[in-house]
């Protein structure tokens, strides 16, 4: 009964916590913060969508900068050369961004650890190249200006237009939250299990059955469809796209915010994104100390905290836990023979 | 069980499997049939090619020559996930576990190919799909407390003793519903008690039907539990026979008995 009160209460927090995050911009009046918490939003869709396949899949791709990149261009082509509406280039971005995954992800993942890297690297670089030369279609080095914001949406005699960064906020707060549903429903269904295995055990995960090759070419598409929706969210709310946006650093970037916040965990991807954007706007002006700093960081991350900030939290969190409820009766079974892996 | 050497009754049957690595013949020109219902040991000195056997059999390896059929049904070139899906499942030499799950989760990985693939059902949560989730669960509970695993189900399957964690691997075969069980020296590094206790868990598996190849270097496990023995040296295979048989076979004197005092 106390468990199933406490959850109900959790859940009444939870919610409270969510419609609260909505009415943020009332207390934030400088657009510049409000801008930034934009960024962090849509980077936190980025980062929820390479961490479905670097964290819950372990295939590590620094090349998702470009479906990053892909789903704004598509966006901003369809915008600015069809006049279409923010309605119609999300879906399309999505789509075609999903289908360029899976084909990269089909070629890509039938390459072991180290190759997928060099491939998914190799696919980054050559997206930005057509971003930067196909002048006609991309706008080359000036990329694509005056892409029009998302259409006012009506509700009975209320109209909310697109204008000011705290218009497109709720947007994007509601984009991130289905990012999080769809991540959540996917990690927790049978598929989700099943590319938890192959991340920890790729060869005792197919003795059970699991198809690998195909369940990672689903996950990389379904990653490469976030960056994809992350793409169009950033072409209409900024207006504009340039390829400087959408280079390795950008991959790195991602991958980076996924590494320190905590590989295959939601909260992670939330935590990454916000200190990663505010580090990056802080680091505007010397944007080469950022790539150094970033490097820095995986390295260390790497070697001493595996699981990022997330992990350090449910460690501590572990160890409190161990402490109150363990009895004497299972501590034994704890010194139990290690394995080799 | 009487040994019927009768062809239709064979489960599995392998016939002249080659496989070579580098100028080394792992598996030469290997044919027997594990028949149904059977407990069939393999046995034979360390590199004598026994794993690589279970490799070839699982299709994690491809032969270079010969076939596997499984319920008449040739699964040489099916990929490991396939041969899986027909119903043979398999444990580790190395016991391989999945770090970050549960008993319980990690079990449940077994039940892929009833509850998992699909991934749209489990967005809409559709009826079927949590028929079958639930269902899975229920199995999954009765293969645990089968195992006698039902206690530990929440802890981290990694941090359970061997013995344990080799029980979680042989629930986590067990959840894939398989016909024929292949246990890779599944009592290796456990005491006698240990050892005891997964034979006669052994005994209850093959009692529900399920035709267990067995990998085992402890010889006295191996007289009492099985009931057809194979034995291979230099990936070919010396002699085959019921326990009565093998035990005085001089072949296998020669070869292998020698060595087994150590239980390796």
């Amino acid at each position: 009964m106390i468990q199933t009160n406490k959850t109900v209460y959790r859940k009444f927090l939870l919610i409270l916590g969510v419609i609260a995050l909505f009415f943020l911009p009332l207390a934030v009046t400088n657009p510049y913060v409000m801008y930034v918490i934009n960024l962090i939003l849509i980077y936190t869709l980025l980062a929820l969508g390479l961490d479905l396949i670097v964290g819950y899949t372990g295939q590590v791709s620094v090349g998702h900068g470009a479906f990053f990149g892909i789903g704004a261009y598509v966006a901003a082509i369809l915008s600015k050369n069809l006049g279409f509406s923010f309605w119609v280039n999300l879906p399309l971005s999505i789509i075609l961004t999903a289908l360029i995954g899976f084909i990269i992800g089909f070629i890509g993942l039938k390459l072991i650890e180290e190759y997928l890297v060099m491939a998914t690297l190799a696919f980054g670089t050559i997206i930005w190249l057509v971003f930067l030369n196909w002048t006609d279609l991309t706008g080359g080095p000036m990329g694509i200006a005056g892409i029009t914001p998302p259409p006012p949406i009506k509700i009975g005699t209320f109209e909310f237009v697109f204008f000011q960064y705290q218009d497109y906020y709720p947007l994007l707060l509601l984009f991130v939250f289905l990012g999080i549903l769809v991540t959540r429903l996917i990690i927790r269904s049978g598929f989700g299990r099943a590319c938890t295995a192959i991340r920890d055990d790729e060869l005792a995960a197919q003795s059970m059955g699991i198809p690998v090759f195909k369940t990672k070419v689903i996950m990389f598409t379904i990653s490469a469809a976030f960056c994809g929706a992350a793409g169009a969210l950033y072409a209409h709310f900024l207006r504009v796209v340039s390829p400087e946006t959408f280079t390795f650093s950008m991959s790195v970037t991602i991958l980076t915010m996924v590494m320190i916040g905590g590989q295959g965990s939601i909260a992670g991807a939330v935590i990454g994104a916000s200190i990663l954007t505010v580090s990056s706007e802080a680091l505007r002006e010397t944007p080469e100390l950022r790539m150094i700093i970033y490097g820095f960081l995986i390295v260390v991350m790497i070697m001493f905290f595996p699981k990022g900030i997330m992990g350090l939290f449910q460690l501590v969190k572990r160890r409190l836990q161990k402490r109150t409820i363990q009895t004497p009766e299972t501590t034994p079974e704890k010194e139990g023979l290690s394995y080799e892996h | 069980m009487s040994i019927d050497l009768h062809n239709d009754s064979a489960i599995l049957t392998i016939q002249n499997l080659s496989k070579s690595f580098g100028g080394v013949k792992a598996v030469n020109n290997l044919s027997f049939s594990v028949l149904q219902n059977n407990i069939h040991a393999i046995i034979g000195p360390n590199g004598a090619g026994k794993s690589t056997l279970f490799n070839l059999i699982t299709g994690v390896i491809k032969p270079d020559m010969g076939n596997v059929q499984f319920l008449h049904q040739d699964i040489t070139s099916l990929r490991p996930d396939k041969i899986a899906q027909h119903g043979v499942s398999r444990t580790f030499q190395n016991i391989r576990l999945f770090p970050d799950m549960t008993v319980f989760e990690t079990v449940l990985i077994g039940t892929y190919q009833f509850t998992g693939g699909n991934l749209l059902p489990a967005f809409f949560r559709t009826k079927t799909f949590r028929n079958k989730e639930s269902e899975a669960k229920e199995r999954i509970e009765e293969t645990l407390k089968f195992v006698g695993l039902w206690d530990v189900r929440n802890e981290y399957a990694a941090q359970l003793s061997y013995g344990n964690q080799r029980r979680v691997e042989i629930a986590r075969a067990l959840a894939t519903n398989p016909h024929l069980l292949l246990l890779d020296e599944p009592t290796a590094g456990m005491n006698q008690k240990e050892t005891q206790e997964l034979m006669s868990l052994f005994s209850e598996v093959n009692q529900q039907g399920i035709t267990i190849l067995i990998i085992a270097h402890d010889m006295h496990l191996v007289y009492s539990l099985s009931n057809q023995i194979t034995v291979i040296n230099f990936g070919e295979k010396l002699a085959e026979g019921p326990p009565e048989v093998i035990q005085n076979h001089p072949a296998v004197l020669e070869a292998y008995m020698g060595r087994a005092e150590t239980h390796a």
